[in-house]
């Protein structure tokens, strides 16, 4: 009886269509990635489910990841479209429903694909034409020709993070030297070294070394470091060396006159304008530190024109295709009485997209309600 | 029968709606005394970033200390009133609530299985001593994930004790505790020597002496030497209560309602303005009329203080009255009682108890619509702004909808389903607003914006509504597996659908509202985030089972058990996702929703695998029959 039961349970899916089954697997996925972002974070989460074709199901199973499924949804809806379009014309509701899905899911490829997110760090007073990246880094060799420590007066010849692989070699026409990476890590732990007797070691290599760590869910946690290997510099410069995201101790190196030193920080994209913080409010319910409102009043400085614009929580700075929201700030109290504002960046050709699918689909399903539903509610039949 | 049911029905409804004028007998004590200064409740206070009456501030704390908003029948404001102008009394009662017996062991209290509260006097001497202030300081000084669950409920009864203590201190510069000896020289000061003075009335008086009081050597050549120094002495001891903090902050500064509010004795050691010192000696008379218990002097004051000081007083007023109100405790009378009686009438299938029930269920409906509009008037904003709004918002949401469908289908299942969902919902927000301030002002990112506003709104709506599906879709299982009627269940299933498509326009839309909201705010419309993930979650579901339904991959009853676990969807999305970033800010709550969630979730699986096997059983044994 039990085996009949079964049979006649799962008899029934048998013939299951392409679309129900990546719309289960993406299902499973939402739920499991969700769970396993409080292990492992929100940004390494997005990585490993969300954004990424293929991933390792309990580092074991391999498994079709959310991007690849979303695509294939995506294929499916437009060939199944085109293919019974005259079935679909009378059903005007459910047409345009699809529709609408088609363009959200267009313009998530397009942000997913062209959109660069990160954040402005601006204290009172600075003016900034640049933006990093959340998680990425870029290793910079930097020519000082002042003696101000200030990229704006140094030459620099920047490296992005895809380059900063074991064994890749880094060259430049302006950089007399050749940079081989040894080591590179997103999060490390800095330990001494035992065998600093080694002539190759240089620097701060002589008495450091880096063991990787894994990335932590707070983004401020993480220390990144590389280990690179310099040859072309002579044999007294010639050696490893070791860079550390934000320490302030350099080793500089000398070939032909110029002075140079390595860098390691976050990317830093430029923008066709620059932004002066001017001011930073916060406001704060009567006594409480509970934060009411967050404000900045910034000077755009855009090919030789000033406007002073208000950046506030809820009401961001659109400019061409960027906008700035006020994300959070570094109260100055402590530090020299400036506050510095916390802006966040996002540069978005596909902003638009969810604006316009989301009414085309309320159109759609609304159209959908108000054909089926008096039919589907009649009166209870005696 | 029916008639003496209807009448009492009545009665009870008249009863319930009218007790909150009645006054329940008291005892003889003083606290019991207190209930004809209720209005002193009606004072605001400054207090957990927004302005709100005194009786909601001693709800809260009151809830704090004491684990319930009221004592046996015994007002929190009288509760307040008691342990700022009776301190003695105060600190003789029962108050502080402690179950955990590793913890009465180390403070040395004795645990009996009964007696869980304890008064401050008792506990002052094991937990408010220098020794175990140090190790407080340390455990405090450690991340709060690291500490025991005993080391937390220490520390939380050391906060709890020294917020009581500071409290109590509010208004000791108004009681009339020192008493001047001599008659001359109260005379030349216009205060008696027959009842104690205050520490204000003898700042304000000893002015009347100003040249005598103008120099040591001025006071060692006078009379009243003695006495003098007797009374500066007092004064000096008495100005230490200002260096405690948490009192009330009941004094409007400069009488103006937008800025920082000051405490009783805060007010003393700042520069007061002339309408600040008239604020303290209406405010005095008002003390005295509550030592002194007399109750006409009291009305005045009060009237006088309520009407010129704090110009929030309308809105206080009006959360006051909410307070008093308890809606939501008597609109869940209503749906327990709509429950009962839409239960029989199906069972004995008597029309008239449904009727009575739909009555009794739009009476629940009222209440709780007056609770959530006077919310939403006192705070100055949407329905829903916080988990605990939600839960009320989804209970008006699914009452509503499935009114609307009970009127069309006039079968009492959505009259049921709505008493179940009502009486539910009803449950879980009373658990929530054990948590304190049910109204709390919001966060910046979360203040005045239009899309956050319809993006929560239309999500809540989708979750009722989705809800609402699902416990209807339960009924239809319950059908299918007893009755034999195709059409009846083929009716309802079309009611499902229809049903189905609602939930999916609103939770799709309120999805969709919320990455736009993301995008005002934060710069991307999606980020795979827990709360954004979980709205998915549930429009894919419900997109998955229509779709499977459609191309016929299921059919009626297995489309009935999509929509039952549907339930389970909301369920994750709403509380769920709350669960994995939760900083254990309340360690035992946090597990009784996990526990909840997985009961709930346990629940349904097995409903739909037990039902679906007596289903399917049936339709072999019709098979086999035919």
């Amino acid at each position: 009886m039990i085996k009949k039961i079964a049979q006649k349970i799962f008899g029934s899916f048998k013939k299951l269509p392409l679309f129900l089954i990546c719309l289960s697997l993406l299902i499973f996925i939402l739920v499991i990635g969700t769970i396993d972002q409080k292990y492992i974070g929100l940004y390494k989460s997005q990585q490993k489910y969300f954004s990424s074709f293929f991933f390792l199901l309990f580092d074991v199973i391999p498994f079709p990841g959310a991007r690849l499924l979303l695509i294939l949804i995506f294929i499916n809806l437009c060939t199944n479209f085109i293919s019974n379009f005259s079935k679909y014309k009378k059903k005007l509701g459910v047409v345009v429903v699809h529709v609408s899905v088609g363009l959200l899911l267009l313009g998530g490829f397009v942000t997913a694909y062209f959109s660069v997110e990160g954040s402005m760090v601006i204290e009172e007073g600075e003016v900034i034409d640049f933006y990093q990246d959340y998680h990425k880094m870029e290793f910079n060799i930097v020519e000082t020709i002042s003696n101000i420590d200030d990229n704006n007066f140094n030459k620099v010849i920047s490296f992005r993070q895809g380059y900063l692989k074991k064994n890749e070699v880094l060259s430049h026409s302006q950089f007399s030297g050749k940079i081989k990476i040894l080591k590179f890590y997103e999060n490390c732990r800095i330990v001494n070294r035992f065998n600093s007797g080694d002539p190759k070691l240089k620097g701060i290599a002589k008495r450091f070394d880096i063991r990787k760590r894994p990335y932590d869910k707070e983004e401020d946690k993480n220390i990144a470091a590389v280990v690179v290997e310099l040859s072309g510099a002579g044999e007294q410069q010639d050696g490893i060396y070791l860079v550390i995201e934000r320490m302030i101790k350099r080793d500089f190196i000398n070939i032909n006159g110029k002075k140079y030193f390595f860098q390691l920080k976050n990317l830093h994209y430029a923008l066709p304008f620059s932004i002066e913080c001017v001011d930073f409010k916060k406001e704060s319910y009567f006594g409480t530190d509970k934060a009411k409102e967050y404000s900045s009043k910034v000077k755009v400085k855009d090919k030789g024109i000033t406007t002073s614009r208000l950046i506030r929580m809820n009401h961001p700075l659109r400019l061409y295709n960027y906008t700035f929201y006020q994300a959070s700030f570094i109260d100055g109290t402590q530090l020299r009485g400036k506050d510095t504002t916390v802006l966040a960046v996002v540069k978005n050709y596909g902003r638009l997209f969810p604006y316009i699918s989301s009414i085309i689909i309320c159109v759609g399903l609304l159209l959908q309600i108000f054909i089926r539903v008096p039919q589907l509610i009649k009166k209870k039949i005696r | 029968m029916i008639r003496i049911f209807v009448k009492i029905f009545l009665f009870f409804v008249f009863a319930l709606t009218f007790s909150f004028g009645y006054e329940k007998k008291q005892g003889n004590e003083k606290i019991a005394k207190l209930t004809a200064y209720q209005d002193f409740g009606k004072i605001p206070i400054q207090y957990n970033a927004r302005t709100m009456p005194l009786y909601t501030f001693a709800r809260i704390n009151l809830l704090n200390f004491y684990g319930r908003s009221s004592l046996k029948g015994i007002t929190a404001t009288q509760w307040l009133l008691e342990l700022v102008y009776f301190t003695d009394d105060a600190f003789k009662r029962k108050i502080f609530r402690e179950k955990n017996s590793d913890v009465l062991d180390i403070l040395g209290m004795p645990y009996e299985e009964g007696e869980q509260h304890f008064s401050f006097n008792q506990l002052v001497p094991s937990l408010l001593n220098e020794e175990m202030e140090n190790k407080i300081l340390k455990l405090q000084e450690k991340e709060e994930e690291t500490l025991s669950l005993i080391e937390k409920r220490l520390v939380n009864l050391y906060n709890n004790a020294v917020i009581y203590f500071h409290i109590s201190r509010s208004f000791t510069a108004y009681l009339q505790d020192f008493k001047i000896n001599n008659k001359e020289l109260a005379n030349k000061i216009d205060l008696s020597t027959e009842r104690g003075v205050s520490y204000y009335q003898l700042l304000n008086n000893l002015s009347f002496i100003h040249d005598e009081i103008s120099s040591v050597k001025k006071i060692n050549n006078s009379k009243y030497k003695k006495e003098i120094n007797r009374i500066f002495a007092y004064i000096q001891s008495k100005k230490k209560e200002s260096n405690f903090k948490n009192q009330l902050a009941i004094f409007p500064h400069d009488l103006k309602a937008d800025t920082h509010w000051h405490s009783a004795w805060h007010l003393f050691f700042s520069k007061q303005t002339d309408g600040e010192r008239q604020m303290m000696k209406d405010f005095h008379y008002l003390s005295k009329s509550i030592l002194n218990d007399d109750k006409e002097s009291f009305q005045k004051s009060i009237q006088k203080f309520l009407a010129n000081y704090g110009s929030t007083t309308k809105k206080t007023s009006l959360e006051f009255f909410y307070n008093k109100m308890d809606f939501f405790y008597k609109s869940i009378i209503f749906y327990i009682l709509a429950f009962i009686l839409c239960l029989f009438g199906f069972i004995f299938q008597k029309k008239i108890l449904g009727r009575i029930a739909f009555v009794s269920v739009i009476i629940g409906f009222v209440l709780l619509t007056a609770g959530i509009v006077a919310r939403m008037i006192i705070m100055s904003r949407p329905p829903v702004s916080t988990l605990y709004e939600s839960i009320l918002f989804v209970n008006w949401v699914a009452t509503l909808s499935g009114l609307i469908l009970e009127l069309k289908r006039k079968d009492l299942i959505p009259l049921l389903t709505v008493t179940i969902i009502g009486c539910l919902s009803h449950f879980v927000g009373f658990r929530y607003a054990l948590e304190g301030d049910t109204l709390p002002s919001l966060v910046a990112v979360l203040n005045s914006n239009f899309w956050l506003a319809t993006h929560v709104v239309t999500i809540t709506i989708g979750y009722g509504c989705t809800l609402l599906t699902g416990t209807i879709a339960h009924l239809l299982l319950f059908f299918q597996a007893k009755q034999d009627n195709r059409k009846k269940s083929h009716n309802l299933y079309k009611s499902l659908f229809a049903m189905t498509l609602i939930s999916l326009f609103f939770t799709t839309l309120g999805t969709i509202l919320g990455g736009i909201w993301a995008d005002q705010s934060w710069g991307r419309f999606w980020g795979w985030d827990p709360k954004e993930n979980g709205a998915l979650l549930i429009v894919l579901w419900l997109v998955l089972v229509m779709h499977a339904k459609i191309s016929g991959v299921i059919n009626e009853n297995i489309f009935a058990v999509g929509l039952v676990l549907a339930n389970i969807t909301v369920i994750l999305a709403w509380f769920g996702v709350n669960l994995l970033n939760v900083g254990l800010h309340s360690y035992g709550f946090t597990e009784n929703i996990f526990f909840g969630i997985f009961a709930f979730s346990t629940f349904e699986v097995f409903y739909c695998i037990v039902l679906q096997f007596f289903i399917s059983r049936k339709e072999i044994l019709e098979k086999v029959n035919s």
